[in-house]
């Protein structure tokens, strides 16, 4: 049972309040922004912000070739994770994010209307951000 | 020239015989505030007597004085913002200030600072807030001597009790705040002094510098909060006086500096946190004259640091001392004290003959490979210490302090 | 059987080794908690005791006396008695009387100076520690003919759980870093009665803040009503295992 669950390759639950960021160490508390890279051995990193999650990527203290999946938080179900290459991603000055990157990740482009309406911002992909 | 002067004083007295003083309460004529500020022309006093008021919404769009008597209650009924102030020179204070809206993207807050110069906020209590007293692009404003108090919830939106974002010399004196996000966070802001502040049982930090350059903090007490203090991408950052205590948890420390430049930790108070200082990333800091009682570790020095000076410091009944995750050491330690020092002093100068490394086999190796936590205080663990610090090998050669001190030093 | 229990009892109190071993324990916790400012660094040093101190007195004394006790078993033998009751009674008797021993030389102290649940939790530890090693020594003395040999033997069975074992964890934990090593942590301590009962005394400590992440996974197994009765049955079956091998090897040995 223990050693099955620790294979599931799938995004690990983050827990707020209890879980750090694995670059900026800080605590997170807003799940909305969260984003989690699996490994192929199984290992996962959290990240409180899509920012943390590319400077990690950039520093490379996970090679390229080791990674499973990247995932983000959906904006508008928090505890939903979508894998980064399905993910539509908006970057705004409106969201706040703890570390300022100011991108929040939605399942699709409709979604990401309802919920930003009102808001100015550019939408992007995966391929935008992971440059 | 006297005459200029009898005109200049004529002139002063004519003025401020403008200035009127417009009573708002349940026994006056105007009953609400916003009518009350509506009435009022810039330097007028707007008085507010005892009761509730259940105005959500208010902006202070005059310099006026906005002054309760005996703490008038303004309730935002937990829809958007209480009170906005969006010109300069206002000044409010006395009042009770509860329930502002929450929302996910608006950041509604208890006070309001918007755009504005000069504003001084004083002597209010506020509860029960999305976010306390928020300022943005703010310059030369006074918080001072608040109770900000919310009960914020980790699963839940919750905001910070003091944010301040874009501004520029605020002074932060003398509040008090607990059971916010951050008990006060700083994003972009400069020049700043934040002094004799209790922040406590925040659910995050009870202080959380971003991005934030040229500033200080100066006698304050942070406890009990979620995980510590964290100053994070800032540089020019004086920590002086401060007391850190009790910040104890699975990922706490008292004091988180991460990607932090030229920056000075004097005469603070490090006790029972789990970690005292976190490093990652600092490079050019101070630290003298602290005191690092009891902690888990007292300092956690990432292998990113470079040039840190820990210099006079005591190190008392900490479980480790310090502990680092490379073998590089850019960073010196110099005539600390440290109670587990086991050298002698043979010409009795008051340092020890024999250097003390304060690096632990056994912490490099938890730092290297977390889950190894598991073998904490097992007989394997002792061991491992016993026999590096009778051969070190494996410990950084170079962290060592040449002159550790035999006795305490008073601080 | 009752008898013999008694018998066993009786005998070993005679001997004074136990004796002496609880005078021992008394005057070491006493002093801990009296040297200490506080109760909680004095249960942290109690607890080295516990970990290192019961078990070698415990397996060396267990081992030793059903050694010397191999006339007095030839002749019970001889007498109309299942085997299996007598090898039984021998080992209650050990494991009463070490018990015993811990509990007047450690839990008087405890409850005295902290009778708080970490003091509770770390008295019941000592003590299926103390009957955990009587039951692995039994089994060792009754495989081993030879008296030196078995001694060798339990000597090495307690340097293995107390010494090798974690340095093969430690072994373990380097080789496959790159792995997530947490969850199955909690898995192999199982296989140590000793890490076993030192993360569940460390669990209840403020102190087990400073393990982390590591300790949030142990929080969250051994924290939960379930996780805390797996761990406790874990800990019997490390009663019940050596004791029930050494009982069947016993019934077909040859005195």
């Amino acid at each position: 049972m223990i050693s099955l669950n620790s294979c599931n390759p799938g995004p690990q639950p983050i827990a707020p309040g209890k879980d750090n960021c694995a670059f900026c160490k800080m605590m997170v508390t807003d799940l909305r922004y969260c984003s989690e890279i699996v490994t192929k051995k199984g290992k996962t990193y959290k990240f409180d912000d899509p920012h943390c999650l590319m400077s990690f990527l950039h520093a490379s203290e996970v090679k390229q070739g080791e990674i499973r999946d990247i995932y983000f938080a959906d904006f508008t179900d928090n505890r939903h994770f979508i894998k980064a290459g399905e993910a539509v991603f908006f970057q705004s000055d409106s969201l706040a994010t703890p570390m300022n990157g100011n991108i929040a990740a939605f399942t699709n482009t409709q979604t990401l209307q309802q919920a930003m309406k009102n808001h100015d911002g550019k939408i992007l992909h995966w391929n935008d951000i992971n440059k | 020239m006297k005459k200029i002067l009898l005109y200049a004083l004529l002139f002063c007295t004519c003025f401020s015989l403008y200035a009127n003083t417009i009573k708002v309460g349940r026994n006056e004529n105007i009953s609400t505030i916003a009518k009350g500020i509506a009435l009022a022309a810039n330097g007028d006093t707007v008085l507010v007597g005892p009761g509730l008021y259940k105005e959500h919404g208010l902006i202070v769009n005059k310099s006026i004085l906005l002054k309760g008597a005996n703490n008038p209650v303004i309730d935002g009924e937990n829809k958007f913002e209480v009170v906005a102030i969006t010109v300069s020179n206002v000044t409010i204070e006395g009042f009770t200030v509860i329930n502002s809206g929450s929302s996910s993207v608006e950041d509604y807050a208890g006070i309001k600072i918007i755009n504005s110069k000069n504003v001084i906020i004083r002597n209010n209590i506020l509860q029960n807030n999305f976010f306390g007293i928020y300022s943005q692009h703010g310059t030369h404003c006074r918080i001072e001597n608040n109770r900000i108090s919310s009960t914020a919830v980790s699963e839940q939106l919750s905001g910070n009790g003091i944010h301040c974002w874009k501004s520029d010399s605020m002074y932060i004196i003398g509040n008090k705040m607990n059971g916010n996000r951050d008990g006060i966070y700083f994003e972009f802001v400069t020049n700043s002094v934040i002094s004799r502040n209790e922040s406590f049982k925040n659910v995050r930090y009870g202080l959380h510098f971003m991005f934030s350059n040229n500033d200080a903090y100066i006698s304050n007490l942070f406890h009990n909060n979620g995980s510590g203090v964290a100053v994070m991408y800032s540089h020019g950052v004086s920590m002086i006086r401060n007391f850190f205590f009790e910040n104890w948890g699975d990922a706490a420390y008292g004091l988180l500096l991460k990607e932090i430049a030229d920056s000075y930790i004097d005469n603070n108070s490090f006790e029972k946190n789990t970690s005292g200082i976190v490093m990652e990333g600092a490079s050019r800091i101070q630290v003298q004259r602290n005191s690092f009682n009891r902690n888990g570790t007292a300092l956690r020095i990432q292998a990113s640091c470079m040039d840190i000076d820990i210099k006079k410091n005591n190190f008392i009944g900490n479980t480790f001392d310090v502990s680092t995750n490379g073998s590089l050491v850019l960073n010196s330690f110099k005539g600390n004290f440290w109670d587990k020092y086991e050298g002698y002093d043979l010409n009795r100068d008051g340092i020890g003959d024999v250097p003390y490394r304060p690096v632990s086999l056994y912490s490099m190796i938890i730092e290297k490979n977390p889950p190894a936590m598991i073998l904490f205080r097992s007989f394997m663990s002792s061991l491992l210490d016993k026999t590096e610090r009778v051969l070190p090998g494996l410990t950084p050669e170079a962290l060592k302090d040449d002159n550790p001190l035999m006795k305490p030093l008073k601080l | 059987m009752i008898k013999i229990v008694k018998y066993v009892i009786v005998d070993i109190l005679r001997n004074k080794i136990v004796i002496a071993y609880t005078a021992f324990l008394l005057a070491i916790s006493l002093s801990i908690f009296n040297l200490e400012d506080n109760t909680s660094k004095g249960l942290l040093s109690l607890l080295n005791i516990i970990l290192i101190i019961i078990p070698l007195v415990s397996i060396i004394f267990s081992t030793i006396y059903v050694y010397n006790s191999s006339e007095f078993l030839e002749l019970l033998v001889s007498q109309p008695l299942k085997r299996k009751n007598i090898w039984m009674s021998l080992f209650a008797g050990l494991a009463i009387s070490l018990s015993f021993a811990f509990c007047i030389g450690a839990g008087i102290p405890i409850i005295l100076y902290a009778a708080s649940s970490t003091g509770f939790v770390m008295l019941g530890m000592g003590l299926i520690l103390s009957i955990v090693f009587a039951s692995v020594a039994m089994l060792s003395a009754v495989m081993i003919r030879d008296k030196a040999k078995g001694i060798g033997i339990s000597i090495l069975l307690w340097l293995y759980f107390s010494l090798l074992f974690d340095g093969m964890v430690l072994f373990i934990l380097f080789q496959f870093e790159d792995y997530p090593l947490e969850k199955i942590m909690v898995a192999i301590t199982a296989f140590n009665p000793i890490d076993l009962g030192r993360i569940l005394i460390l669990l209840k400590m403020d102190i087990s803040a400073m393990m982390g992440y590591t300790g949030a996974i142990f929080r969250d197994f051994f924290g939960t009503g379930t996780g805390f009765f797996i761990a406790l049955l874990v800990m019997l079956l490390w009663v019940a295992v050596p004791a029930w091998l050494s009982v069947r090897t016993f019934n077909r040995k040859d005195l």
